[in-house]
């Protein structure tokens, strides 16, 4: 074997990768190999100063800290339900259909509701209505409230009447 | 250096952890932990990436937890995920250097590691200016031949396990950590005797 293909072998001779057989060999090779011991020897001293430096690194104790930050957050997100998950449930998709279908119903009615102006306004037309029917009860209302029909009832501006008087 | 469980243990904090357990997860980043670290910062040379690249690394292995099939192949399964991230991170850095200014070949992890100060003064600097050193024949090799050559020295992995990790056959793990060992003692040649 060639000197090359000894120092791949010397190389994990080191490494601790070689059987019992293959150590002897190297063994026995370095002994009478010159370039070879010198080859082991230097691979040897890169070996061990390696190890040494190693030896002195260690990462921050803070890591774990943003690890687990970091972890607990993620957790944290998925675990709170999103507006949507409520839909996502049943008895809570029914509540919430039942509540918007109250809340629309509810808008409804209110703008269906006659205002203040309004009712007084269905209340002048109900009593002229009523006055015009002769009720006794409400005439004397309907001369309190400022009908602007009332205004033309006797006079002579009355546009009923002048017609009536053009057909005449 | 690698806390000593036994492989139930393992097996069950394992377990565990990949069931969402966090306490269980933080013992086995107390076993991995400072290996996994160490064989990044060997990768990419600076005490803050390194730092940086192993929290992903963690945090990637704690969600991926549940898809490992076999714990028995945890330490490999680990191994890979970190190499991967410490790739992962090093084309991150290339593209990003390739729109930069000022466009220098100077390789991003050829930076002098920030040291310890426990030493007096003089060991100091010759502590700094060997670690540098050490360090700069490390990243001028290629990837593929540093990460075999910092598990096989520096972590004390067999080659089946490195080729299991990086994926390659144990022949050619044998001959890549033979190239890295031939190209790191060139540059270091002066200081080994």
């Amino acid at each position: 074997m060639k000197c090359k293909n000894w120092k791949i072998q010397i190389s994990a001779y080191l490494d601790g990768a070689l059987d019992k057989a293959d150590r002897q060999a190297v063994i026995q090779h370095i002994e009478s190999c010159r370039e070879c011991r010198i080859f082991h020897e230097k691979h040897l001293a890169l070996s061990s100063l390696f190890s040494v430096r190693a030896e002195g690194k260690s990462p921050s104790p803070f890591i774990w800290n943003k690890i687990e930050r970091r972890i607990t957050s993620a957790n944290r997100e998925t675990s709170r339900p999103s507006l949507l998950d409520h839909f996502r449930l049943p008895r809570l998709a029914y509540g919430m259909a039942s509540a918007m279908l109250l809340i629309s119903l509810a808008a409804l009615v209110q703008l269906r509701k006659p205002s203040v102006e309004d009712r007084q306004l269905l209340a002048e037309m109900d009593t002229y209505t009523m006055d015009v029917q002769g009720n006794p009860f409400l005439k004397k209302a309907s001369i309190e409230i400022d009908n602007p029909f009332f205004r033309y009832e006797t006079g002579s501006a009355n546009p009923f009447n002048s017609n009536l008087e053009a057909d005449k | 250096m690698t806390l000593e469980i036994s492989k139930e243990q393992l097996e069950k904090l394992i377990e565990a952890a990949a069931g969402g357990s966090v306490e269980d997860f933080r013992e086995l980043y107390e076993i991995y932990s400072a290996s996994v670290y160490k064989f990044v910062l060997g990768m990419v040379g600076i005490e803050a990436e390194a730092e940086d690249i192993t929290q992903e690394i963690f945090i990637k292995v704690f969600y991926k937890l549940k898809k490992l099939k076999d714990p028995g192949y945890f330490r490999f399964w680990l191994y890979r995920i970190a190499r991967n991230e410490v790739y992962q991170r090093h084309r991150q850095i290339q593209r990003r250097s390739e729109v930069s200014i000022d466009n220098e070949e100077i390789g991003y992890y050829e930076f002098i590691p920030d040291d310890k100060n426990e030493l007096d003064p003089e060991k100091q600097v010759i502590s700094r200016e060997l670690d540098s050193v050490i360090q700069k024949a490390v990243l001028s090799l290629k990837p593929k031949y540093r990460d075999v050559f910092i598990l096989a020295v520096q972590e004390k992995m067999s080659y089946e396990e490195i080729a299991k990790i990086v994926g390659r056959s144990v022949v050619s793990v044998k001959t890549d950590i033979y190239r890295a060992r031939q190209a790191v003692k060139e540059k270091l040649d002066r200081y080994l005797y």
